[in-house]
């Protein structure tokens, strides 16, 4: 019967888990605006794939 | 696609109907040159797929009254107030871009990089429309950038920039909140059911950890998630007074301190579910009720209404100095369209000074040298030179504003209903637990304690604080889809209880930026008319302006073009002298009589004088139909500031419920009498010149050209093409009013339901998981759909398949 308390234990930590990936979701900005993200796989096709992300150091 | 498709052609870059500028290129239509201007720049970079993600996106070009002169981006004060990092000439900066509004224009703006090399990246938050932009700064200046962003018609807004809403840790910390009180709701639930189940105690030890298991999730939700309703129930009872918080915190803490005591006395499995649920479902309703519209600003001050900076000029030449700085005796430069942003006299220059801003009148004002020019005019027209005659802080304009009470904290709290209701309900269940607690106390005292909490337990209001969010702000959204956008959901109910509305008229019920040419006097042939319209296509003045875009043709060629400053403008036609001007400019005998707000501009061809062109502002054309819908059903009222109204508004009117010559603080002041006489008030207005007077009312609505225009303080903003929508945006409330009261009763059945159950000393932890979100729920599937259907009663009208953008 010991064995649920481990199965307890186990789905505890999964759902932490998950609780841990929203706050990260949210910290990030997620949440924020969710139009521009959507509309930017669009243009990425088209887009010449260099110098797009941030600067090389000096 | 829009239907008028089949009869215009319709402007390839945005959308406008080509009539006046009409510009064909590379097989495209273009309304004017600026929109050619920025296809042509577009297809240089490539970037032409800008008109294959959304139909028509650009952003016609024109005068914007808003701008900031370019050289004043080099300022260091300006520069601070929008960067955010530099470091190794490389710059990132967050701008406010309210033209934005579709998906093509967050594709250009992400795109900036493949016109100029020196942006290496930028992106869009289309939510509060700010884009931020990182780039080189060694090749492209701050001032460049904003030029750049100029040209292809996305000018950033620079002004009040600084206070714009930004996502703030506030609205994460919600989010927080929901996703926790979410999660623990979910887990005490799960760790519920065995018990719900009825799974026998032949393991007491599983049943006692699933029970401190629920414990423990519980305390984030009671210490963390919960705290908002804890902090406003406290509010209002230190202000004595009884809030729908108080009887929802009582309730939290009846849940928590009975489940508490049941698991750690081992009496019963504890409410941990019903308490996550419920936290979880009120948290819902803030999350809907919040504020929708994060990139309009409803809390304007004045100085977001007035240049920060302003061009003065001493003996080492001109530079740009803050508002704030300048002293009288200071010599100012006020360029086309910008405000004179001091109380001021001019030195040199023709000034044509606008003030419908501060006083709604129509038409510029001439103005020559010596007189005085007040704060907040607008220059049309060529630079003049100002000196500045007092501070910032003692002008016109800021104490115009002062006397309105302009501060947003005068302004008196709103009554709710939700709290009137709260505070009966709240001393209703208070009765009933004491009630209840009395009788088992003779009986069976063991059973008080849990009779009372479990009383405090079912009778918390979550459906009755669900139904007021869910319910307006759904009627919130619905408006907002059709051009009225209200700052939060208690503007709704306040406007089903308006019975006056008071409509001011310049830039209200009239067009404040388009002109109603006539032509008055003998007959005006088709080549007179072109000539003329070649002569005043070389004036900046608004008349000549109005006068070329009367007629429409082929520009002919002008030679000698002489314009007087204050009487005219002169010039040889195909070889035709011809005058335009005022009377004695062009030699015409007495002046004619013309109406208040009128202006006229004669015409003179070759010696003989044609007549002449009446310019006025016409009606908005829905006015008449808006006004006379409203007015069935409640008093109407209009103040203007000018001596005499047109026919057409005029006829809209009662003669007595038109109040002429009236200024701003009068606005004010009869707002103020009409509430004293216990009227409930809504004030339709624009400029600052009813700043004052929609403070003052209960709902206060600034109609605006468009959702970017800087309007002050209001609780919505109507855009101008849906002035129409009034009547129906009003029956709306007042439907989403009734739907509130029948959601209402609906959730007091639940709660006596459950208080009979309580007071019986039948509310097991199961009938409370039931009973509690089953009410929520059934509320808000109540208040939703009533809402929706109600809505497709009242909003239905013969415009409604104009494409709505935003």
């Amino acid at each position: 019967m010991n064995v649920i308390f481990l199965l307890i234990a186990a789905s505890t930590v999964v759902a932490l888990v998950f609780l841990g990936a929203f706050f990260w979701a949210v910290r990030t900005g997620q949440f924020e605006d969710d139009r521009s993200p959507a509309v930017r796989i669009l243009g990425e096709s088209t887009k010449p794939k260099a110098d797009h992300e941030q600067p090389k150091a000096k | 696609m829009p239907k008028a498709t089949e009869q215009e052609v319709r402007c390839y870059h945005c959308g406008d109907p080509c009539r006046t500028d009409h510009v064909v290129a590379d097989g495209k239509d273009f309304c004017c040159v600026g929109c050619k201007a920025v296809y042509g720049l577009l297809q240089e970079s490539g970037l032409c797929d800008y008109y294959t993600i959304a139909d028509t996106p650009g952003v016609k070009q024109g005068p914007s009254e808003e701008e900031v002169r370019p050289e004043l981006l080099d300022l260091k004060e300006v520069r601070d107030r929008l960067v955010e990092f530099s470091e190794d000439g490389i710059t990132r900066v967050r701008f406010f871009v309210p033209q934005v509004h579709c998906s093509s224009c967050i594709w250009l703006l992400e795109n900036l990089g493949r016109i100029h090399p020196a942006v290496l990246r930028s992106r869009m938050r289309f939510a509060n429309k700010e884009l931020t932009v990182t780039f080189r700064e060694d090749a492209l200046s701050l001032r460049g950038l904003v030029e750049l962003m100029r040209r292809i018609g996305y000018a950033p807004q620079l002004q009040g920039a600084s206070q714009k809403g930004r996502i703030t840790g506030a609205s994460r910390s919600f989010y927080l909140k929901l996703g926790i009180s979410a999660f623990a709701f979910g887990n005490i639930m799960l760790f519920s059911f065995p018990e719900y189940l009825g799974v026998d105690g032949q393991d007491a030890l599983l049943r006692r950890g699933f029970q401190w298991l629920g414990l423990l999730f519980a305390l984030p939700v009671i210490f963390y998630a919960a705290t908002d309703f804890f902090r406003s129930a406290w509010a209002g009872i230190r202000q004595r007074h009884i809030n729908i918080d108080v009887p929802i915190a009582l309730g939290i803490m009846a849940l928590f301190s009975r489940s508490v005591i049941d698991v750690v006395f081992q009496v019963g499995p504890g409410y941990f579910d019903s308490l996550a649920g419920l936290v979880f479902f009120l948290l819902v309703g803030r999350w809907y009720q919040a504020h929708v519209y994060e990139a309009l600003s409803f809390d304007r001050t004045l100085e977001d209404l007035l240049p920060i900076v302003v061009l003065k000029r001493d003996e080492r030449g001109e530079c740009p100095v803050r508002v704030a700085d300048l002293v009288p005796g200071d010599v100012i430069v006020v360029r086309d369209h910008e405000l004179v942003p001091v109380d001021a006299e001019l030195l040199e220059g023709d000034a044509h000074i606008d003030n419908s801003f501060i006083t709604g009148e129509p038409l510029p004002l001439h103005r020559t040298r010596g007189a005085a020019i007040p704060a907040g005019g607008r220059q049309r027209g060529g630079a003049i030179t100002l000196r500045v005659r007092k501070p910032f802080s003692e002008s016109h304009v800021k104490r115009m504003w002062e006397e309105q009470g302009a501060l947003r904290d005068e302004r008196p709290a709103m009554p709710r209903m939700i709290d009137a209701v709260a505070q009966r309900f709240t001393w209703g269940v208070l009765l009933v637990a004491l009630a209840a607690g009395l009788f088992w106390w003779g009986r069976d005292s063991e059973q008080v304690w849990p009779v009372i909490t479990a009383v405090l337990i079912v009778a918390c209001p979550c459906a009755l604080a669900l139904s007021m969010p869910f319910a307006f702000g759904h009627a919130m959204r619905l408006l907002g889809r059709k051009g009225l956008f209200l700052r939060d959901v208690e503007v709704v109910e306040r406007m089903a209880g308006i019975d006056t509305v008071v409509f001011d008229k310049t830039g209200t019920l009239t067009d404040r930026d388009a002109f109603a040419v006539e032509f008055d006097g003998g007959s005006i042939t088709a080549t007179e008319e072109r000539m003329v319209r070649a002569l005043a296509g070389h004036s900046a003045h608004p008349l000549s302006a109005a006068v070329y875009q009367r007629s429409r043709g082929k520009d002919l060629p002008v030679r000698d073009v002489q314009e007087v400053p204050g009487a005219g403008i002169e010039g040889e036609v195909m070889g035709v002298p011809v005058r335009l001007g005022s009377a004695s400019f062009v030699g015409a005998n007495s002046p004619l009589h013309h109406a208040d707000g009128q202006a006229e501009v004669y015409v003179r061809i070759a010696e003989r004088v044609l007549g002449r062109f009446l310019v006025a502002r016409p009606a908005r054309s829905a006015m008449a139909g808006t006004v006379g819908a409203i007015a069935s059903g409640h008093h109407v009222h209009l103040l203007t500031g000018d001596r005499s109204v047109d026919r057409e508004v005029s006829v809209a009117f009662a003669p007595d419920e038109i109040h002429m010559e009236q200024s701003p603080t009068m606005k004010a002041t009869f707002i103020e009498r009409l509430r004293t006489r216990g009227r409930h008030v809504m004030m339709v207005g624009d400029g600052l010149n009813d700043a004052g007077a929609m403070r003052h009312s209960e709902v206060g609505i600034a109609v605006s050209g468009s959702t970017t225009a800087l309007t002050p303080a209001c609780d919505g903003i109507l855009e101008a093409r849906a002035l129409d929508r009034l009547p129906w945006a009003m029956r709306l409330s007042r439907r989403a009013h009734r739907i509130v009261i029948a959601s209402l009763v609906i959730s007091l059945v639940y709660n006596t339901v459950g208080i009979l159950f309580a007071v019986s000393g039948e509310l097991t932890p199961l009938v409370a998981a039931i009973l509690m979100p089953l009410s929520s729920v059934t509320v808000v599937a109540f208040v939703s759909l009533a809402v929706w259907v109600g809505s497709q009663g009242v909003m239905r009208t013969p415009h409604d398949d104009r494409q709505v953008r935003l």
